[in-house]
């Protein structure tokens, strides 16, 4: 089959595989029909996270058919439609009984380099280095799913691809980003980074109340969409935002900030000290969105963090978060804790998740499609790619 | 204010014991092992060889210089690395260490009755260990056959007792080396299930020289224990191993070996 490799910095190639195969008795394959690529794929694409080795299959947002099912995979049959949540859950550790379904205990084959750099294994994620497990990803014409029983939402024909292929991530992300702030009616939400996952988290904080969603970006076009959807776009490059937000708060500054950049945030004062110790490995992620959210936010507010972080941080402001009595929430996101109740809201019509979708591309175009999307360029926002034989399916 | 007293003070007195021998055996291993005495000589002697190589030319005084440093510095110090591959800890007054002991500990979601029925289960451990074949041969005892590298295969027997909450597994006729392993269950707080507790002793063969090689491996033995630990708790809660299997990306045979030896994997081409 053909899939996406990764080949090492800024470099994917699109390959002839083996097929995946069930190896465990809790196992499905799905043809995927439609798989997306995501920001955190941008963070492998440039080599941030480690334990990467070339060849490995990339992707963790897909959907598509089941086309082979494990003996001990009881509710789903083959031909069933399905979108595929990215962390790998059992369902019966102490973590997935608790929703907190990213943390599972059990779904992380190389938990001991997990441990070693963590302390604990986080879930297994597809297509997401050797760290999280060394899972074959989905951006390819098949995908192997572990725990398949546990994971894969069913969905109807009446829905296109594109209306619910997101629920594998990026809507979840930004829903749990804004209800980490416990928005109350009133409240100012700050949004760094319009990309995807910022554009839900603004959607999101906006559903659950929010006075005001203001989302910080330097792209046109993305500010332009999250102005659309109701949000007061701030441009980092020609407003010091710090002191906008400030004073477009009254002084207060904004109740909850939510960092939807992660680990290569662009710009800030410290740009110039992160190159330097990303280069000499004295911090690996540079953080800073996450230094402006917890400087701006008010006292006794929370910071929300949706963008990913791999490893160390260096001058982060602990120091202001403890002085103002902040709440840090962050994580992977849950996403079998919010597929269905977000389905059921597609279903009714309060979201429309296809909007973000600038480029729809055949995935044996990958390669222009991560260049393009990691460069921001043709206005990229959201890349879907189409596997061949899986062109128009479903839409 | 009052305290109710706590459900740990309630715990028993095997529970105690098991607590105080996971931190024995999570004792810093990088404090002073060299006696005052011993460091005093180490020091005047280093000082010696340095002051000799100083005065030679050539390859001859560079490896007295070095050996001088080192020993000055072993004396200053006071910490000795031949020491602490073999054990000796001449603080504590002790000679060679001959036992190897580690320590790893997981939570299994599921009561008591239900783990300990796995790990008494010749069947059920055999599946966890899966490099190993046991088949059992007595009411407490199995035998244990392992796949050696080439095809050859070699088998011992073990004992299995069980006291209280404990289970211990010793090796007995045949096997390759002397070792005990013992797990402990003990309940989990709320509704997180069983705690096990597992402890390793062994002396391993190849006299000073494996004892010295077993240290050196000390992380590496612990992080196996924990693979094995994860193995039983995934068979448990899940009923299978979570794998990752191709196609995945070109794996150096180092990995494939690593992956087998801590992740249970098969190999993958
Ligand atoms: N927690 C999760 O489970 C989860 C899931 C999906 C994605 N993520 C993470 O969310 C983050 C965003 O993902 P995305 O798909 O939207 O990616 P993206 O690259 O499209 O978006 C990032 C945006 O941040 C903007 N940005 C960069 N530096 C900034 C700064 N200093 N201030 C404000 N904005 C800045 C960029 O211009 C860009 O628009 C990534 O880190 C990704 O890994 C997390
Ligand atoms: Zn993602
Ligand atoms: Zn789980």
């Amino acid at each position: 089959m053909k899939a996406v490799c990764w080949y090492g910095k800024h470099e994917v190639r699109v390959e002839d595989v083996p097929d995946p195969e069930i190896v465990n008795p809790r196992d499905a394959i799905v043809r995927v029909t439609s798989t997306a690529i995501c920001g955190s794929d941008l963070h492998l694409y440039g080599h941030f996270i480690p334990t990467m080795q070339k060849g490995d299959v990339l992707g963790h947002e897909f959907m598509g058919e089941v086309v082979e099912v494990g003996p001990s995979v009881g509710n789903l049959a083959v031909g069933d439609r399905v979108v595929v949540p990215f962390p790998i859950a059992c369902g019966a550790c102490w973590f997935c009984k608790r929703q907190l379904y990213s943390c599972c205990d059990n779904s992380n084959p190389n938990a001991y380099m997990a441990e070693a750099l963590f302390g604990h294994s986080p879930a297994g994620i597809f297509g997401y280095s050797h760290l999280m497990g060394g899972y074959a990803g989905g951006q390819a014409e098949y995908v192997r799913v572990p725990f398949a029983d546990v994971g894969p939402l069913k969905v109807d024909g009446g829905l296109s691809d594109e209306q619910v292929l997101f629920l594998s991530d990026i809507l979840p992300t930004g829903w749990m980003a804004a209800e980490f702030c416990d928005i109350e009616p009133g409240d100012t939400i700050a949004v760094w980074g319009c990309g995807p996952v910022g554009q839900f988290a603004i959607r999101a904080a906006i559903l659950m109340g929010a006075g005001r969603v203001i989302a910080i970006d330097r792209f046109a076009e993305r500010l332009a969409l999250a102005r659309k959807h109701g949000a007061e776009p701030l441009h980092y490059e020609e407003v010091e935002v710090l002191d906008a937000l400030r004073d477009l708060t009254g002084g207060r500054g904004p109740d909850a900030c939510i960092d939807a950049v992660g680990l290569e945030a662009h710009g800030g004062m410290l740009s110039a000290y992160d190159e330097v110790a990303t280069r000499t490995f004295m911090e690996t992620d540079r953080p800073n969105a996450l230094r402006q959210a917890i400087l701006a936010c008010r006292k006794g507010g929370t910071v929300s963090l949706a963008g990913v972080y791999g490893g160390f941080v260096d001058k982060l402001p602990l120091g202001a978060a403890v002085n103002k009595s902040l709440q840090l929430r962050m994580g992977q996101t849950h996403v079998h804790r919010y597929m269905r109740p977000l389905l059921e809201r597609i279903e009714r019509g309060e979201i429309d998740a296809t909007d973000i979708i600038t480029h729809r591309l055949p995935l044996a175009e990958a390669a222009h499609a991560y260049e393009i999307f990691q460069r921001k360029q043709e206005e990229c926002i959201k890349v879907v790619l189409s596997p061949p034989g899986a062109r128009g399916e479903g839409a | 204010m009052t305290f109710a007293p706590s459900a740990a003070q309630s715990h028993s007195a095997a529970v105690e014991h098991e607590r105080s021998e996971v931190v024995r055996l999570h004792a810093r291993r990088s404090g002073p092992n060299v006696g005052s005495r011993e460091r005093g000589a180490s020091l005047l002697g280093g000082a010696a060889l340095l002051a000799l190589g100083a005065a030679r030319r050539g390859w001859l005084g560079v490896a007295l210089g070095a050996l001088g440093t080192a020993l000055a510095l072993r004396g200053a110090s006071g910490r000795c690395p031949v020491y602490r591959s073999l054990g000796i800890d001449a603080n504590a007054g002790g000679g060679i260490d001959r036992e190897l002991e580690f320590a790893r500990a997981t939570t299994v979601c599921a009561p008591h009755d239900v783990v300990r029925g796995f790990f008494t289960n010749p069947t059920a451990f055999a599946h966890a260990a899966r490099f190993l074949e046991i088949e059992p041969i007595g009411a407490d005892c199995w035998e244990v056959s392992a796949r050696l590298p080439g095809g050859a295969r070699h088998s011992w027997e073990i004992e299995l007792a069980e006291e209280g909450n404990r289970i211990e597994w010793r090796a007995g006729a045949g096997a390759p080396f002397e070792h005990v392993v013992r797990v402990e269950l003990v309940p989990a707080p709320a509704d997180r299930g069983t705690e096990v507790v597992a402890t390793v002793s062994a002396t391993p063969p190849g006299g000073l020289a494996g004892l010295a090689l077993g240290r050196w491996l000390h992380g590496v033995l612990e992080r196996g224990l924990g693979v094995q630990l994860a193995n039983v708790k995934q068979l448990i809660e899940t009923g299978e191993i979570a794998r990752a299997e191709a196609p995945a990306g070109q794996r150096s045979a180092v990995r494939r070996a690593a992956g087998r030896m801590f992740a249970g994997e098969e190999a993958t081409s």
